[in-house]
């Protein structure tokens, strides 16, 4: 493939598209039906990744299973027969249909209930050992939990009906506070990302085959 | 005390705990009881919202939680969709992860004995999972259309009589997303609130993450959950799966409250 279809084509696609949504978007040129289908390419392309994952999952544990990988070749089994299961179920009965919930409600709920169980479980004793006051940071640390966990739960609600408006203001002052310095540094960086998507700076996602 | 004896009476200490930590779930399914509750802010503001909709709204609902926090979203999604209801509203759901299809199946089967009184495609439709995260959601919110062609179940969106004017976010009254985390609650602030000014409510398990929204464009930050639930509950009057946890969730927090102060004071003994 040529330089000009690897690199250059892209790039200028990229920043022509990108321009226009962001001119678009703050000075309403009257482009809306082909801002519609530029995102609707999205939904379409998002879909399309998720057959090509299938493939790669695919291809990668077949050759697992092919190399007898020690430890691993007989969760690839596993891998590949739920997958093929559950495409064929989906496939032929539908995913409203009962067979497809059946296997859903076996298998994914119940797993992910266990885990989160577990979870629950390790945190028990973690509670008694880890939260330790130790000193100054530690001990605001766990006032400030207790405080959380108390106005969050019944508890507060109930019988400690002061904890509800120190939590109240600790969610909705300190807590909005630090969130929305995440928030904007975050909102920054994607503003830097954009301003090198438009000038053509950003080419990290032309990588891949790519050589120079 | 030598290492042997050591590591047993550790090994015995956290199955003392985690015994414990059983029958303090246990014992309030076995013997229910329902602590005081206080209604708080958040669920008072929401039922306002809902309560100054207009008659027969159109209203968004997005599903987009995991099948581990069902039980957290049920009674709060009941509650509000009976109030809902009780104003004629019409409920268009929708699924922005791949989990919240499933999710809406469960809801179907759980929140029977309501909707087997109401017409699909009337009163309330499912128009499936919408892959692409915020780009998707933002496709599906400026033209329904443009993204879909049929239902969850393969009728034409077209066909279907709730779905006769409505096409972009700014048709709906309101707009509400249960989800997980936060996977797309900072999306929804962005595309419906700015985008669109419509009406938004998140429903979400890690609602402290979306704080610094509310309430300016984030109209309603539905957590704790369960607890805003029971409390939603309380205010239709209609008490039920929410209030039920009550109990479990009063023991379950006192529980490891117990366990900060015990671990700590068993620090300072051991110390001398």
């Amino acid at each position: 493939m040529s330089y000009f279809l690897r690199r250059t084509a892209p790039l200028w696609l990229t920043t022509i598209i990108s321009v226009y949504l962001f001119i678009n978007y703050y000075f309403n040129i009257g482009g809306l039906q082909i801002e519609q289908l530029l995102l609707s390419f999205a939904v379409v392309i998002t879909t399309a990744s998720l057959g090509l994952g299938l493939i790669n999952l695919s291809r990668s544990h077949i050759l697992r299973i092919q190399r007898m990988q020690k430890g691993q070749w007989y969760y690839s089994i596993i891998l590949l027969v739920s997958m093929i299961v559950t495409i064929v179920a989906g496939l032929f009965y539908g995913a409203d249909s009962s067979e497809f919930t059946l296997l859903y409600d076996s298998t994914v709920s119940p797993l992910g209930s266990t885990l989160m169980s577990l979870f629950i479980v390790w945190l028990a004793p973690g509670a008694f050992r880890a939260v330790r006051i130790k000193n100054v940071e530690s001990t605001a640390l766990i006032i400030t939990l207790m405080i959380i966990l108390i106005g969050g739960s019944p508890i507060g609600s109930a019988y400690l009906l002061d904890s509800l408006t120190i939590s109240s203001w600790l969610n909705s002052v300190l807590n909005a506070a630090a969130q929305r310095g995440l928030k904007i540094t975050i909102g920054i960086g994607l503003v830097i990302l954009g301003i090198r998507l438009l000038s053509g700076l950003e080419k990290t996602y032309l990588k891949g085959e790519i050589t120079e | 005390m030598s290492q042997r004896s050591k590591w047993f009476t550790q090994e015995y200490l956290n199955w003392i705990i985690i015994g414990l930590m059983y029958i303090t779930y246990i014992l309030p399914v076995l013997f229910p009881f329902s602590p005081p509750l206080t209604i708080g802010e958040k669920a008072t503001r929401f039922y306002n919202i809902v309560e100054s909709l207009p008659e027969e709204p159109y209203i968004l609902m997005a599903y987009d939680y995991s099948p581990v926090s069902y039980p957290l979203f049920q009674g709060l999604q009941e509650a509000f969709m009976k109030h809902i209801y009780s104003k004629n509203g019409r409920v268009i759901c929708v699924a922005f992860s791949a989990d919240g299809a499933m999710m809406y199946q469960k809801m179907e089967i759980t929140f029977g004995y309501v909707w087997n009184t109401k017409t699909y495609g009337e009163d309330y439709v499912f128009l499936g999972y919408i892959p692409g995260g915020e780009t998707g959601l933002a496709s599906f919110l400026s033209s329904i259309r443009s993204v879909i062609a049929t239902d969850f179940r393969g009728n034409l969106i077209d066909d279907l009589p709730i779905m006769k004017n409505i096409d972009t976010c700014t048709d709906f009254d309101l707009v509400i997303d249960c989800e997980t985390g936060t996977t797309l609650g900072d999306g929804f602030v962005r595309q419906v609130s700015t985008v669109y000014k419509t009406t938004l409510a998140i429903a979400c398990s890690g609602g402290a993450t979306l704080e610094p929204y509310y309430p300016d464009q984030l109209q309603a930050n539905l957590y704790p959950l369960p607890q805003v639930g029971a409390e939603y509950e309380t205010l239709i009057k209609e008490p039920g799966n929410a209030s039920a946890q009550l109990g479990v969730l009063f023991l379950g927090a006192l529980y490891f409250i117990l366990l900060f102060i015990f671990g700590n004071i068993a620090r300072i003994f051991k110390r001398g």
